[in-house]
């Protein structure tokens, strides 16, 4: 029994950046990366899964990335997947999230996994669209924001809980295989151990080419993709005036201009 | 993560064998932690090692830890946007701010942002004041604790009435200028003025004769007033000036037990936890119906075996909780709140430092985690137990252990391998380790211990 986990490297914004001279993303130098938060939900779920389990069932990360993605991966082997896999070409660069669904499924043809996890959305594109793609390439049962899970290796249906707006939950049967995507919450991720970290950077990280993968230079990157980022700027702020004065002469102010907007 | 150390490698026995351990790893974080302990040339290599990369400068730049010696380094770099950095930095020391200030070519934002910062040197503060015209700017300095009573006097010749809400709260604000403040302020600016150490005794005087409750109640809080004026405020019908006055520690025993019978909850909280209140007082907020004032008082230094023992069958949990609180309850009582049906009652014995250790022993049979963590951080824990809770799957219980001033070396070696890097981070200055426990964690894979570690034995040396 196998479960494959897609995990993204992600890029958070220091307090202060710069924009590339090309304005289509953020200068790298002010970018720090990490691995995606929701995707530590989905691993901790394979985990859960994996360790409550009779039978034996293997846990493999996947990633779409260059070298550096390399870390993320092993962070995922410290906490105690048993394989991880880096896809990568040049020819990738500039792939949309529907590109990066079709490189994955082209993975999971490869793997024939029994359930395949992401996270809900990544924290710094939030498209929300890597795992609900994924699962279109594949023709594949899907579920989205998923919030609880029940399912038993081996089985052909889970029964998942799904969070919706307003404070609705929605309980869903589900045909195995299929494709989840994680919420934030749905367990409590753990830390590596310091063990487990050191083996980790002993561990092969699988490197997959597009070749591996049956696929072509024309399947992937910027001119397969369908949308394309034309832009990237920080808008102009809004019009904001500083309350001056003691505390007391602040709550004053901010009461005088509370009851303006209530036109008292 | 890459291994940056050659694995075994063994304490450096001199300063110069732990630079050069540091050079030979291209550790970013280890490198800023000894960087202040090189000399000559492998200061040079330190540096080259820290500014190798743009990306590696930013980072150090805006990192809260990264040691003051390295940022005034970095103050030297030619880069907007590092000196950007170093100014919003709260570790940036004065003379790295003056670096700062040098290069600034007049920018707005640096120099804002050097008005605001925590660690800008009065004289600093006084060259701005002199050269610039930005109101922001100059407002900012008006606010700055740093700024002396000499700029401050400048500020006001030069735009009189711009700053008078910050020259009112102003530490360093002189007494004549006060006056004038008072004299010329709205019924704010006299509250600050009123508040101020340095306010003169006759406008205390003339604000005792305020009608506005926001200058009385300012004035209620001041230490210095007499208690004549003390005595007239107490029969005021204002409950914030009440309540402002119940704290004045100047109030007295006598007044302080006229107001006990006050209607107000708000004034007898305030009450509650002052050490002048008599035997029969104190009886009377036990007795309180308002159970804020009872967990007040519960706390008191002084308060009666008796008055606890009541305290402690109270029908409210938080109050209960309040007595295991008070460092004067006696053991018999903690033993019975031990036994407490409320959990959040026995996590309060749990950490009671006069709690013995076989009621300890007993909580630690519990599943709670408040309790458990309670009962790790309590240096009257056995020893035995410590080490059982510190196989804990719980954080919080395992930090409790981590903490414990009682906890031995061979109760912590195991949690030198804690997957919470925190822990591991924690343990690097604990006293019951020893160097080479610590060494250990010296190639660990989070970068904020490594530093701590590199950080720990570059002081040590820097101390030789």
């Amino acid at each position: 029994m196998k479960i494959l986990v897609a995990v993204k490297e992600v890029a958070a914004l220091d307090e202060d950046f710069e924009i590339r001279d090309d304005e289509l993303d953020v200068d790298e130098d002010f970018l720090l990366y990490d691995l995606n938060e929701w995707d530590d939900f989905s691993l901790e779920e394979a985990m859960v899964i994996k360790e409550s389990s009779d039978t034996e069932v293997e846990v493999v990360v996947v990633s779409v990335g260059p070298e550096r993605v390399d870390d993320i991966l092993r962070k995922c082997l410290a906490k105690g997947a048993d394989r991880a896999i880096r896809v990568w070409d040049d020819a990738m660069e500039g792939s949309d999230s529907v590109t990066i669904g079709r490189i994955l499924s082209a993975v999971v043809e490869k793997e024939k996994p029994d359930m395949v996890f992401a996270g809900v959305q990544s924290s710094d594109d939030a498209a929300g669209s890597t795992g609900i793609s994924l699962a279109a390439s594949l023709n594949w049962p899907h579920a989205a924001v998923v919030a609880g899970l029940e399912y038993q290796p081996g089985s052909n249906k889970a029964k998942i809980t799904r969070e919706l707006e307003g404070g609705l939950s929605q309980i869903v049967e589900i045909d195995c295989p299929s494709v989840l995507t994680i919420q934030l919450g749905i367990n409590t991720p753990r830390y590596a151990s310091l063990r487990g970290i050191k083996q980790a950077a002993a561990k092969p990280v699988d490197e997959i080419s597009l070749a591996d993968l049956g696929l072509s230079d024309s399947d992937v990157g910027v001119d397969a993709a369908l949308s394309r980022v034309r832009r990237m700027y920080i808008p102009e702020k809004g019009m904001a005036s500083m309350i001056e004065g003691t505390p007391a002469e602040q709550a004053a102010k901010l009461a005088e201009i509370i009851r303006e907007f209530k036109g008292e | 993560m890459p291994m940056l150390f050659p694995p075994d490698i063994s304490l450096p026995n001199s300063a110069d064998a732990l630079i050069d351990c540091v050079i030979n790893s291209g550790d970013l974080h280890s490198a800023a932690a000894v960087y202040e302990l090189a000399q000559g040339e492998q200061k040079k290599q330190l540096r080259d090692l820290l500014c190798e990369e743009r990306r590696n400068t930013l980072l150090l730049a805006r990192w809260e830890h990264t040691p003051a010696a390295v940022l005034q380094m970095l103050a030297e770099i030619d880069d907007e946007t590092v000196r950007l950095r170093l100014d919003k930095n709260p570790a940036s020391r004065a003379g790295t701010l003056n670096t700062i200030y040098k290069n600034s070519g007049h920018d707005r934002q640096l120099l804002c942002l050097l008005t605001q910062h925590a660690h800008s040197s009065s004289t600093l503060l006084k060259r701005l004041a002199m050269s610039e015209d930005d109101i922001p700017i100059l407002k900012s300095i008006a606010a700055h604790p740093n700024t002396d009573a000499n700029t401050l006097m400048c500020l006001e010749k030069h735009y009189p009435g711009m700053f008078d809400n910050e020259l009112a709260v102003h530490a360093e604000t002189p007494t004549e200028l006060l006056e004038t403040l008072y004299q010329r302020g709205n019924c704010f600016i006299r509250s600050a003025v009123v508040s101020h150490i340095r306010c003169p005794e006759h406008l205390l005087d003339s604000a005792f004769n305020e009608t506005d409750t926001t200058i009385l109640r300012h004035l209620a809080a001041n230490p210095r007033l007499d208690s004549e004026k003390l005595a007239v405020l107490a029969q005021h019908d204002d409950v914030s000036v009440l309540r402002t006055l119940a704290g004045n520690p100047s109030l007295g025993a006598e007044l302080a037990n006229q107001m006990i019978q006050n209607s107000s909850n708000s004034v007898r909280r305030t009450l509650a936890s002052r050490t002048d209140l008599t035997a029969e007082n104190l009886q009377r907020l036990v007795d309180d119906d308002d159970h804020w004032v009872r967990q007040w008082v519960a706390r008191h230094p002084k308060l009666p075996d008796l008055l606890l023992n009541q305290l402690a069958s109270d029908q409210n949990d938080e109050v209960r909780r309040a007595v295991t609180r008070n460092p004067q309850t006696p053991v018999d009582i903690l033993r019975q709140l031990a036994e407490d049906s409320s959990v959040w009652v026995r996590a309060g014995v749990a950490y009671q430092k006069n709690t013995p250790a076989d009621v300890l022993s007993t909580l630690s049979e519990e599943s709670d985690v408040d309790v458990l963590s309670g009962v790790a951080s309590n240096p009257n824990t056995p020893q035995a137990i410590l080490i059982r809770l510190s196989g804990s799957q719980q954080t919080d219980i395992r930090r409790g252990v981590i903490i414990n001033p009682q906890a031995e070396r061979d109760t912590l070696l195991p949690l030198l391998e804690d997957p919470y890097y925190l822990h591991r981070l924690l343990l690097v200055s604990n006293p019951a380790l020893n160097d080479n426990d610590r060494w250990s964690l010296h190639d660990d894979p989070d970068l904020s211990v490594r530093f701590m570690v590199f950080k720990w034995f570059a002081q040590k040396y820097l101390q030789l």
